[in-house]
């Protein structure tokens, strides 16, 4: 087993936000709002089997839905960031992200 | 020789580069042989008339210049910064000027310059405007630079030209290099490791050309344009403060900087507490944050996580402590323009930018950006980092008006409208404005008439002008509803009295009332919803500010008080509230009897019953101009103009009074200030007297005594109530 770190970073704002790794909801929240100074809203922890899954993150309210494939065979950390026209944006890091 | 660490950037011997020893030199004006073509003009300005404008602008017209605009003749307490951003380090070529006006209203510009065909001539046109832009119309500046060694010689002189208004000429005497001043305030935990500079050679990756120094944070701020003064007492903050788990939450920084930082006050000032711990709650994930968006004063705190990913250099770092200190550096003064209200590289463009257009610098090399999310991570980050604020955020730091940048800051005049008065740490006086209700909520159309105190708070007796509190010439009003610019309060009248002086002794006070609800500016409080209230007086050694005093407008409760609003709400309504009563001002008179017959029991219909019975119990005269030609503004002789006596109608005046002042005395007392309804009861007891009903005015006085008497007036006054009665009575 292998751990996701999911962090929701920029663009978030009063959102509500799912998040499903290989189709089981890991992560339901509602109100993300992100930290201007420290550009962090959120976050949320998952276990899957090693290999490959697929990430998915949606926001309900704007009907905006993105997902991700990738290879869980150590413990990852998922950013999602929120871009013009709340579209999704993953970033995958092998190693925890810093905010300042 | 090394540039010195201002913006000015004078250039210098390296012995004479820290400020206080550059000041020391500036006091002695000792004629160091300095080439003058290194001398730069960079800094703070301030407007000083006794600045030789014909010496210094020699190629002006000047007899074509306006010397100065008209509010500044009209409102003299003016005063006027210029800042010059011309040359020195990191130049922006750019002028920025500040006007304040009666205290409160302030005008801010900015232009981008260029030089002129002169030597020290620099022009540029207007491109950003802040506040009373009314009062500003002009397009283009052209600033005339006098340089020299001697900083007591530096002046500029800014002529403003274009935007249809006269040109106006300023002289401006030069006063800083710094464009701001700003405290900071070092405080740590014992577990934490801060670091407060750095050698910037000291680790391998930098720029080729980076200079060989001991960079300090106050180093970095100075060059981007701030005087900084540092707490000369920082405190080691006690680890109880973060609770039971030893990490940091917002709120327990919040409270701890309540308590450890000396400078702490809930309002907006140049000042900022700069926190090292060990780690915050969310984890070793965060570096540092600007934790504070508590409370009314944001972005005046801001910590630094010494336990956390900053402290973790990357795998094979050649020299990691270097690197260590190099990162907890770089985040605190991350931290720090946090506080100074700029935003991360990549955010330039969201929520609503200062200037419109503000494009993002995803890959700045800005203590702004973060160094791991450029291109090519922090190795290409830190290879090209000269450690300085990118151009747009200097823009900012130096130019942007001062309530964005200043920390504590908040909308236009929330909680420091009156920020530039000149209030002594131990004041004279107390200044009150008071509504005398359990809550300052007024109902909707209903008048507002303010009591004012002012109480002498210090131990020697003062000798004031027996009219201070009604010579609105010397006072400013200023009122605010929520959402809305700040307005000054101009009242229909000023009124000049023979100079007359009088002893308050400590402890004692003086009442006036002041109506505000309208004035020349119109109906400024009229609409429902939250107002704030602020006023000072201005004497010759200080200003005297009151608290702010917030006020409610309730919402109309019928669709009659809202159609009525459109007639009442009016300059002649306002006038004859103002003046109690008119005898000529006929549509506004109609609007007040509308207003008594369809809502008799409202506290405006008894506002309407006061001012419509004050002219009738008494024979009164106006100036009859209807003869008098359209079009032209003669004399009242050549107008023929006549003097018309008009006759009291005593008895339906009285009926209005004793409706108004003694049917429900304690809502009369309550909506028409303890002031006006004293004063209103004795000009109806006076009348009664004169019509020889004694009795009724006797009667009057006690009614009048006994609602002061319960609203807890002080004693004087109901003394005098007592006394005037007994003398009605015939002295029984």
């Amino acid at each position: 087993m292998q751990t996701l770190h999911l962090e929701l970073q920029e663009g978030f704002d009063d959102d509500r936000v799912v998040a499903r790794l290989n189709g089981v909801q890991f992560l339901s929240l509602d109100h993300v709002t992100t930290r201007m100074q420290t550009g962090f809203a959120a976050a949320g922890t998952t276990q899957a089997a090693d290999g490959k899954a697929v990430l998915e993150v949606s926001l309900p309210a704007s009907g905006q839905q993105a997902s991700t494939e990738i290879n869980l065979i150590q413990t990852l950390w998922a950013g999602v960031n929120v871009g013009p026209g709340k579209a999704i944006q993953f970033r995958i890091s092998q190693a925890p992200f810093g905010y300042v | 020789m090394r540039v010195q660490d201002t913006p000015a950037g004078v250039m210098q011997p390296a012995t004479l580069a820290e400020p206080a020893e550059q000041e020391n030199i500036e006091a002695l004006d000792l004629p160091i042989s300095i080439p003058p073509l290194l001398v730069t003009a960079s800094g703070l300005y301030l407007w000083n008339a006794s600045v030789p404008l014909p010496a210094v602008a020699s190629k002006l017209a000047l007899d074509d210049s306006g010397p100065t605009d008209q509010l500044d003749i009209v409102f003299p307490l003016t005063s006027e910064r210029l800042c010059l951003d011309i040359d020195g380090r990191y130049p922006q070529m750019t002028a920025s000027g500040t006007i304040t006006r009666l205290l409160s209203q302030q005008t801010h510009w900015i232009a981008k310059l260029k030089p002129g065909p002169n030597p020290n001539q620099y022009l540029g046109s207007i491109w950003y405007k802040d506040g009373n832009v009314a009062a500003f119309p002009y397009t283009n500046v052209e600033i005339l630079v006098t340089t020299s060694i001697f900083p007591s010689l530096r002046k500029a002189v800014a002529i403003f030209t274009g935007g249809g208004a006269a040109k106006r000429v300023r002289g401006y005497q030069y006063e800083s290099p710094y464009f701001h001043p700003v405290q900071f305030e070092f405080d740590c935990t014992a577990d934490a490791k801060p670091v407060f500079a750095i050698q910037t050679h000291a680790h391998p990756n930098r720029p080729a050309s980076l200079p060989n120094e001991t960079l300090t944070l106050q180093k970095v701020y100075q060059r981007a344009g701030f005087d900084v003064t540092t707490s000369p007492s920082p405190s080691i903050v006690p680890l109880a403060g973060a609770g039971a788990n030893g990490k940091w939450s917002d709120q327990e920084m919040h409270d701890a900087m309540q308590v450890y930082w000396s400078k702490f006050a809930n309002k907006a000032q140049w000042a900022l507490w700069t926190f090292f711990a060990a780690q915050h709650e969310q984890g070793s994930s965060l570096g540092g944050i600007m934790f504070d968006d508590i409370g009314p004063n944001h972005r005046q705190g801001t910590a630094i996580f010494t336990n956390s990913f900053i402290t973790v250099p990357p795998a094979g770092d050649p020299n990691p402590a270097a690197w260590i200190n190099r990162m907890v550096f770089w985040t605190a003064a991350h931290e720090m323009g946090h506080a100074f209200n700029l935003a991360h590289s990549w955010q330039k463009a969201m929520g609503v930018p200062w200037i419109p257009g503000l494009a993002n610098e995803p890959e700045a090399r800005s203590f702004m950006n973060y160094p791991y999310s450029v291109t090519g991570g922090q190795t290409a980050f830190f290879s090209n980092f000269q450690f300085r604020f990118s151009d747009q955020e200097l823009l900012f730091l130096r130019h942007a008006p001062a309530r964005y940048v200043q920390m504590g800051n908040a909308a236009w005049f929330d909680h420091h409208g009156f920020e530039q008065a000149r209030v002594l740490p131990e004041p004279t006086f107390k200044l009150e404005a008071r509504v005398n209700r359990a809550e300052p909520r007024f109902d909707f159309l209903e008048p507002i008439t303010l009591d004012l105190k002012l109480t002498n708070t210090s131990s020697q007796p003062q000798l004031i002008d027996d009219k201070i509190l009604e010579e609105l010439e010397h006072m400013t009003v200023i009122i605010k509803k929520d959402g809305k610019e700040a307005r000054s309060f101009h009242p229909y009248a000023n009124r000049c009295w023979e100079e007359k002086k009088r002893v308050l002794n400590p402890g004692q006070a003086t009442y006036q009332s002041l109506f505000i609800s309208a004035g020349r500016n119109g109906w400024d409080i009229s609409e429902p919803g939250r107002y704030t209230v602020q006023l000072c007086i201005h004497l010759e050694a200080e200003d005297i500010v009151s608290p702010p005093l917030q006020l409610r407008i309730s919402p109309p409760r019928s669709y009659d008080e809202k159609y009525l609003a459109q007639d009442l709400l009016t300059d002649e309504v306002g006038r004859i509230l103002s003046f109690d009563g008119s005898r000529v001002l006929g549509s506004g008179l109609d609007t007040l009897n509308t207003l008594v017959e369809q809502l008799p029991d409202s506290r405006a219909a008894l506002h309407a019953k006061v001012a419509l019975a004050s002219p009738l119990v008494r024979d009164g005269k106006s100036l009859d101009m209807s003869r008098l030609p359209d079009g032209q503004l003669v004399s009242a002789r050549d107008a023929q103009a006549t003097l018309l006596v008009q006759r009291a109608d005593f008895g339906a005046g009285a009926r209005l009074f004793k409706e108004a002042l003694l049917a429900r005395p304690q809502l009369a007392a309550e909506t028409l200030s303890h002031f006006d309804y004293h004063y209103y009861v004795d000009r109806f007891s006076d009348a009664l007297e004169e019509q020889g009903r004694q009795d009724e005015a006797a009667d009057a006085q006690s009614t009048l005594l006994h609602t002061l008497q319960q609203r807890k007036v002080i004693q004087p006054v109901l003394e005098s109530i007592r006394l005037r009665e007994r003398d009605l009575r015939g002295g029984n």
